[in-house]
Order: C-alpha cells, then structure tokens, then sequence
C-alpha cells in the first residue's frame, strides 16, 4: 500500500493528521484548478475549501480501484462547474464575453504579430485568454496543458468520452491562439505600432 | 480534407494522439501549406506558455482555515448501518422538531427555523432521500453524503401551509438530479439559434448514436448510464432541462426543443 492509500485509510478511520498529510499532498493542485477555473484568488480559497470538505465527508464512499487523483479533480471540476452555473443564475445573463466564447470563431489566419512583449505581460494576456474561455474548454486546458494530464486521464475526471476530449482540447487550444493572437494585435495597435 | 481539418488535427499531432495515417497526411499537408504550418507553430507556442505559466501559491492560512470550517474532531463514518441510523436519527430529529412547534402552537410567521440555529450543517450535501444534516459527528456524516460526482447544492426556502404555519425550515438540502432518467425530456431554451441540428451536433460530438429528428426534437440511443449523464450536462448548458417521460427502460431518450420564458 503506498503513502497515498495509507493516508486515505488512516482518515477513513478518523485520522485527522493524515487527512491534513492527504490535504498537503493536494492542496496546491487544487487551488491552483480552482484559481484558473475562477481567475479569482479569494474565491479560488473558498473552492478549494469546499472540495477539500467534500473529500472528507465521501472518503469513505471512495472506491479503492479508482485513482485518487482523478477523485479529487472530479470533485473540484463539479464544485467549480457548481459554482459558476450559480452565479450565472444570479446574473441571469452571460456576459458578452462569455457568449462569444460559444461560438467557434473561424481562424482568422493571420499570422502572431511580431512579439515585443515582455514575458510578464504576454503571460498576464495569456491568463486574460484562458479565463475567458468557457469552464468546459477551460477545464481542459487546465488539465492537459497546466498540469500535463494524459488523455484518458481527463476522460475520467471530467467523465466524458475519450473523442469529447480530443475534440474539446483542440477547439479549446484553436479558439486560444486565436484570442490570444487578436490580443496581441490589439495590444500592438494600442502602442501605436 | 481541407485546412480546417488539419487545423483540427495539429493539437492532436502535438500530443501525439493521431493515427498513423493521419499524421502522414498531416505532416504531407504541412509540407505544402504554410498557413498550416503557422498555424502549427502559434499553436505549439500557445502550449509553451500555457505550460510555462507559474503556479500561484496557496493563501496563507489554508490549512488553518479548511480545518477550522470542517470543525475540530469529527469521525468519518465508512460503515452502511451507521450512516443509516444516522439518517434514520436526523428524519426523528426532525419529525420531533416539527410536532414541537406546532404542540406549542408557535405560529411565528417570521421565524424562520424550526431545528436551533448551528444544528443544520451549514454546507449540507444534498442526498436524493433529503434527509437532513446535523453538526453531531454521526448523524453530520450519516446525513451529509457527496456522491462521487462531487455535485452539491443548497436550498433556502421556508416551507408553508395554506394557513401561513411554517412547516419545514431553511437550508433544506435539494435533491438534483444529474442523469436524464425517463425517455422523454424538455429543455426550455432562450436562444432561438438551438435546433435539432444543434443538439445533433452535441450528440455526435459526444459519440451518442442518433435514431431520428423532426422540426423540433431528436431522439438518442441511450446504452448506460453515463449516456444519460452526458445529455443531462450538456442539455443544462443550453436551457432548463424538464424530464417529462413515464417510462424509466427505454434505451432511447426523445429531446424536445422548447422556447424558454
């Protein structure tokens, strides 16, 4: 048995020092999901809390065969899908931003503008574009581009087929570039190049 | 095949998920067209830097804070019986609760709770029975349930009868369900762009098999469980979703369009 599961059997059993050795473990994953699913520090925190008291109330109805990895996630995907359906309830609308995010923008072709951007602010463009994106490509892009899921990894946590992965990291990676790619442009325009 | 296609088989080619096949075609294509050749390059770019990007740290204090919201000294509870007489404990509680107020006639119409303040979870998970939660560490867990989808949700309500004597209090936990479970559901749209085509698309797009269509609604082959989560998710996406259909069996699941209010 290795760490993890002894961990995981010890706060069954109402360990609470190896419930908080299982929450070290997973604590940075998680709120950094939680932190590019929200882009928003504060509620990121209260996310992450949220999965974590999840986790502790349903060990026991965790299955030892599954990975715990992928428990964790899906857990922490559903609370941060949860919690974006809530406030678009209590908004009502979408925002502009998001409802262009629904449509497949057809790529513009237009090749990246020369980049002399310091790496701070591309990269700040960068976490601009991903959190603009829908959570479902989001999500994505977290799992297979942050944090280097494999495939069927992400099939599993998000529960959704392996062609749906495919499909949804490509779109995702497509509409991406090309957000990022219009940024850029516009970020060159407003410097008057 | 045109570019739009290569397009789609680039990030594919990256991660190295293509068939052998393909990934000749894509690399012969990208031999002989630029603009796929761009497109391969931004794309490549993009990854790296959403690679690159530095973690952001956790707050000060997580820890502490996580623990000082579960509460101090709580057991899990893994065994069946348990969560049972737990469960079986919380509806007593409650039913005992509710014969109270009304034996000593409290009528408050404001009042908002029958059970002390503190004794319902705060962050309840809902269950299908409804069971309520309480803070004592067995019934807490007998009562508070994640199902391993992790969904959850919390509804606020004070519940009357036609004389205005609240029957029930807040923070009932609401029981949602997360699967089509009939053969028939309604999904109340707003946009009026969502047809059948569009729901053709999804399911295509999620490897679900397409029986029929007609001006207003599909019908899906539906072969687990999973099938049926699946439209359940996506079908939320697009509006209200309303499982109207009586028959639980059927392997085939009729989706109609409606327009939403």
């Amino acid at each position: 048995m290795n760490i993890e599961s002894q961990l995981i059997k010890r706060s069954i059993d109402g360990d609470m020092d190896a419930f908080e050795e299982l929450v070290l473990l997973y604590d940075k994953q998680i709120y950094n999901y939680c932190f590019r699913m929200t882009n928003n520090a504060e509620d990121a925190e209260d996310l992450a809390q949220e999965v974590f008291i999840k986790v502790y109330r349903s060990l026991g109805s965790f299955k030892s065969e599954s990975k715990f990895s992928t428990w964790i996630y899906r857990i922490a995907h559903n609370t941060c899908i949860d919690n974006h359906r809530k406030k678009k309830f209590r908004l009502l609308s979408l925002s502009p931003r998001e409802e262009n995010d629904r449509q497949m923008k057809v790529p513009d072709r237009e090749p990246l503008p020369e980049d002399q951007m310091v790496s701070r602010e591309k990269y700040d463009l960068i976490k601009e574009c991903i959190a603009e994106l829908k959570p479902d490509y989001k999500s994505i892009i977290i799992l297979r581009d942050i944090q280097n899921y494999t495939y069927q990894e992400i099939a599993d946590i998000l529960n959704i087929p392996l062609g749906t992965v495919k499909s949804n990291i490509s779109r995702a990676r497509a509409l991406l570039r090309e957000t990022l790619k219009s940024r850029l442009a516009g970020y060159d325009e407003r410097r008057g190049k | 095949m045109d570019c739009k296609d290569f397009d789609y088989y680039i990030s594919l080619y990256i991660d190295d998920m293509l068939e052998e096949q393909d990934k000749e075609e894509l690399e012969n294509h990208l031999k002989q067209c630029k603009i796929c050749r761009e497109s391969f390059q931004e794309t490549q770019d993009v990854i790296s830097m959403v690679n690159s990007l530095e973690p952001e740290p956790v707050p000060h204090g997580f820890k502490d804070k996580l623990f000082s919201r579960m509460g101090s000294g709580r057991t899990l509870l893994a065994s069946p019986w348990l969560r049972w007489a737990g469960a079986v404990a919380g509806v007593l509680v409650i039913f005992f609760s509710i014969k109270a107020v009304l034996d000593t006639g409290i009528t408050d119409r404001l009042a908002t709770t029958v059970t002390p303040p503190g004794e319902i979870a705060e962050d309840a998970i809902g269950e299908e029975s409804g069971v309520m939660s309480f803070e004592s560490p067995a019934e807490d867990e007998a009562a508070m349930e994640v199902d391993d989808t992790g969904y959850a949700d919390i509804q606020e309500e004070v519940l009357r009868d036609e004389d205005g004597v609240d029957i029930i209090s807040k923070e009932q936990p609401r029981a949602e369900i997360f699967e089509i479970q009939s053969d028939v559901v309604e999904v109340y749209v707003q946009d009026i762009c969502i047809t059948p085509e569009t729901l053709k698309f999804i399911a295509i797009d999620n490897e679900l098999e397409l029986i029929g269509s007609d001006e207003n609604s599909i019908d899906i082959k539906v072969s687990s469980q999973e099938d049926r989560s699946i439209i359940y998710h996506e079908l939320s996406k697009l509006g209200e979703v309303k499982d109207i259909g009586e028959n639980m069996d059927n392997d085939q699941v009729k989706i109609i369009i409606r327009a939403g209010e």
